[in-house]
């Protein structure tokens, strides 16, 4: 009993292994584990079923062979039953024909005794034998009356017995004086009688007991049949229940096994899931450190910004400062120093006007001199505010027509009759106009200028686009410059031809470059002695 | 005592060869007689106004007013600040002459309403030119309320 009620322990314990994996399953989620436990749960729930099944129809089987034992068994039994009631029954018919043909003797010897006698005394043992013979014929007849073959030598027996006991009885009940005559031929008669009954007793018996020797073999080939179907059914429930057991064993193995396993899986799990659960843990740890890592930096970014936000803003301050005072400084050039210049320039002028007669060749000489320097400087010093307001003005951007500000710039230059001017097809700019005409004029004196003493002068003005920058040009075919001064060039004051060859302050092309970086763009030349030379500036595109 | 009757041009230069070149310049135009120069807002301010040293000046009111931006005790700014806000004043033509061409002071000598604003050249044969040219114009040329 144990060993069936085990694999039911076994059974519900898997159950619940598997239940509570499917539960750990679910709490972990999608885990590397998950596919080792569904495989694993999988196996289980396919062996388990597989089991039941096998175990279903081996006790189906097993109990139809029982049944079929049980039947065999009790057909067996009963069929021997049978045959020996039929043996049984074979006894008593030979008995009953025994004791009826004993009754018939007592009543042959009681009327052959009264007959030699006449002694009456004799008929006793007669009447009494055929009292009895009514319930032993009876009682045969119960006995045999199912048998056809029997049944019929029986009707022929009692008619037989019948007979004879009429014949005994009227050779009894006879006159005395009748004997003599017939006496002897009845005598013979009942003797024939008598026979006949015997000759048919005797068959009956002879029939009987070939039946009953019949009915004994068949009735111990029947007990032996039920001993072979006993002995053969014991031994197929001995063999069913030893193949149960064995196969109960190994299910039971197999469910210890799988539960084991099952156990160990989880086992493996929950050891995955503790690692995993630790792994996080430092994972957050990590990442806990990673942002206060984080808002400690940000936290000196802050810092440093407001560091960085109040240099700017004391920088901004000093700038300012600076630019005030550069202001106020530019300002009062522009007042201060021309108002000397003027009285320089004025009354040197009046010493020409009112004293020019009293003075000899090279006293007007210097005079002229002192005139010169004096407007050269205030040249100079307009040029400079010029260049200074420049780092001071806003400018308003809007698009602007190149090729047209640089017809209109021509106008506004000194240009010699002779020149040959070009003015190509060029990109709209994005910038100043104003500032950009002032680059233009610029540009355009520079190389009316330097062109001014070749034979046949020629300026070209033009542009075009060049990625993300428009450029532009004005080229010459004047003196040029040498290339090795050409750090020199864009500077405020830097002039790389004598003053008497070419006049000018050489604040132009600082102006220039000033203009042009004030939009973002830049400029370059090329150039060699006596090649001319070509000016460029490029400005970013669009706004 | 001067008589300043017949000043019809106020000069205020600080600058005295300036002014020289200036009453030169005017003498050319035959208008340096009727040429009061002074050498401060302040002054200028009295003599308008009759006030201070010309608290006694009786004479009408000058046609021409030629004035300097950079001025010692009161600068020309205010002078034309003060000439443009009073009503009895505000008529008498103020012509900025100055060495400074920064924007700023010529926008805000404007917004003050001043009548014109001339930059000195250096040159003095343009000075000279500009000057006469200035004096003749407003002299001899412009009309203005009596």
């Amino acid at each position: 009993m144990a060993s069936i009620h085990e694999p039911q322990v076994t059974t519900a314990t898997l159950m619940h292994s598997v239940m509570s994996g499917s539960d750990a399953n679910t709490f972990v989620g999608r885990t590397a584990g998950e596919h080792a436990n569904a495989s694993l749960e999988r196996i289980a729930v396919v062996g388990h079923a597989t089991g039941d099944r096998f175990i279903n129809v081996g006790f189906l089987c097993a109990l139809s062979i029982l049944a079929a034992i049980a039947a065999f068994s009790y057909s067996s039994i009963a069929s021997f039953i049978e045959r020996e009631a039929a043996v049984a029954r074979s006894h008593q018919v030979v008995e009953t024909i025994e004791r009826v043909l004993a009754q018939m003797r007592d009543a042959e010897t009681g009327y052959r005794g009264f007959l030699l006698t006449s002694n009456e005394q004799f008929l006793q043992p007669y009447f009494a034998a055929k009292n009895s013979l009514g319930p032993a014929l009876r009682d045969l007849r119960e006995t045999v009356a199912s048998r056809s073959a029997q049944g019929e030598r029986f009707d022929e027996l009692r008619a037989r017995v019948a007979k004879t006991l009429a014949l005994i009885d009227s050779i009894v009940e006879a006159e005395p004086e009748v004997w003599i005559t017939d006496t002897q031929t009845r005598l013979e008669n009942a003797q024939r009688m008598m026979d006949a009954v015997r000759e048919v007793a005797a068959i009956m018996l002879a029939n009987e007991r070939a039946l009953l020797a019949r009915h004994a073999e068949e009735s111990r080939l029947s007990a032996r049949k039920a001993i072979a179907i006993i002995v053969l059914g014991n031994l197929v429930s001995f063999g069913l229940l030893t193949g149960g057991f064995i196969v109960l064993r190994r299910e039971n193995a197999l469910r210890a096994r799988a539960e084991r396993e099952m156990m160990a899986a989880n086992e493996g799990l929950e050891q995955g899931i503790k690692e995993r659960t630790l792994e996080l843990a430092e994972t957050n740890q990590q990442l806990n450190l990673e942002i206060e890592g984080h808002r400690r930096a940000r936290e000196e970014i802050a810092l440093i910004n407001a560091g960085l936000e109040a240099q700017v803003s004391r920088r901004t301050a000093q700038l300012e400062a600076s630019n005030k005072e550069l202001e106020s400084f530019s300002y009062s050039v522009s007042h201060d120093l021309r108002s000397p210049l003027r009285a320089v320039d004025g009354f040197s002028r009046l010493l020409q006007e009112d004293y020019g007669d009293k003075l000899d060749e090279e006293g007007r000489r210097v005079i002229k001199l002192i005139r010169d320097n004096s407007q050269r400087m205030a040249q100079l010093i307009d040029d400079l505010l010029a260049f200074s307001r420049l780092g001071r003005a806003q400018i308003n951007s809007a698009e602007v027509n190149m090729e047209a500000l640089a017809r209109e710039s021509c106008d506004e230059v000194e240009q010699a009759a002779s020149t040959q001017l070009t003015i190509k097809p060029m990109p709209p700019a994005w910038g100043d106009r104003a500032l950009l005409r002032q680059v233009w004029v610029n540009l355009l004196q520079n190389a009316y200028k330097f062109s001014g003493k070749v034979a046949a002068p020629a300026v070209e003005a033009g542009g075009y686009a060049d990625g993300e920058e428009h450029v532009y040009y004005v080229a010459d075919n004047g003196v040029g410059f040498d290339m090795a001064y050409y750090d020199k060039l864009f500077g405020v004051f830097q002039r790389l031809h004598r003053a008497a060859d070419f006049p000018g302050t050489g604040v132009g092309l600082a102006i220039v470059q000033r203009v042009v970086a004030r939009h973002g763009g830049r400029v370059w030349a090329k150039s060699g002695i006596g090649e001319g030379a070509t000016f460029y500036f490029a400005l970013p595109k669009g706004a | 005592m001067e008589n300043y009757d017949e000043v019809e041009i106020l000069l205020v230069e600080d600058n005295s060869a300036d002014a020289e070149l200036a009453l030169r310049a005017l003498k050319r135009k035959n208008l340096l007689n009727r040429v009061h120069w002074v050498e401060d807002g302040a002054a200028a301010l009295d003599f308008i106004f009759r006030s201070g040293q010309y608290a006694s000046r009786t004479g009408a009111q000058p046609k021409l007013v030629l004035l300097d931006l950079k001025l010692p005790k009161v600068d020309g700014i205010e002078v034309l600040r003060r000439l443009k806000a009073d009503i009895a004043t505000r008529t008498i033509p103020i012509v900025m002459l100055t060495s400074s061409a920064e924007e700023r002071d010529i926008i805000k000598s404007y917004s003050l309403g001043v009548n014109s604003y001339i930059v000195k050249p250096v040159d003095f044969d343009k000075f000279t030119q500009t000057v006469s040219e200035v004096g003749f114009y407003w002299m001899l040329l412009n009309k203005q309320p009596v």
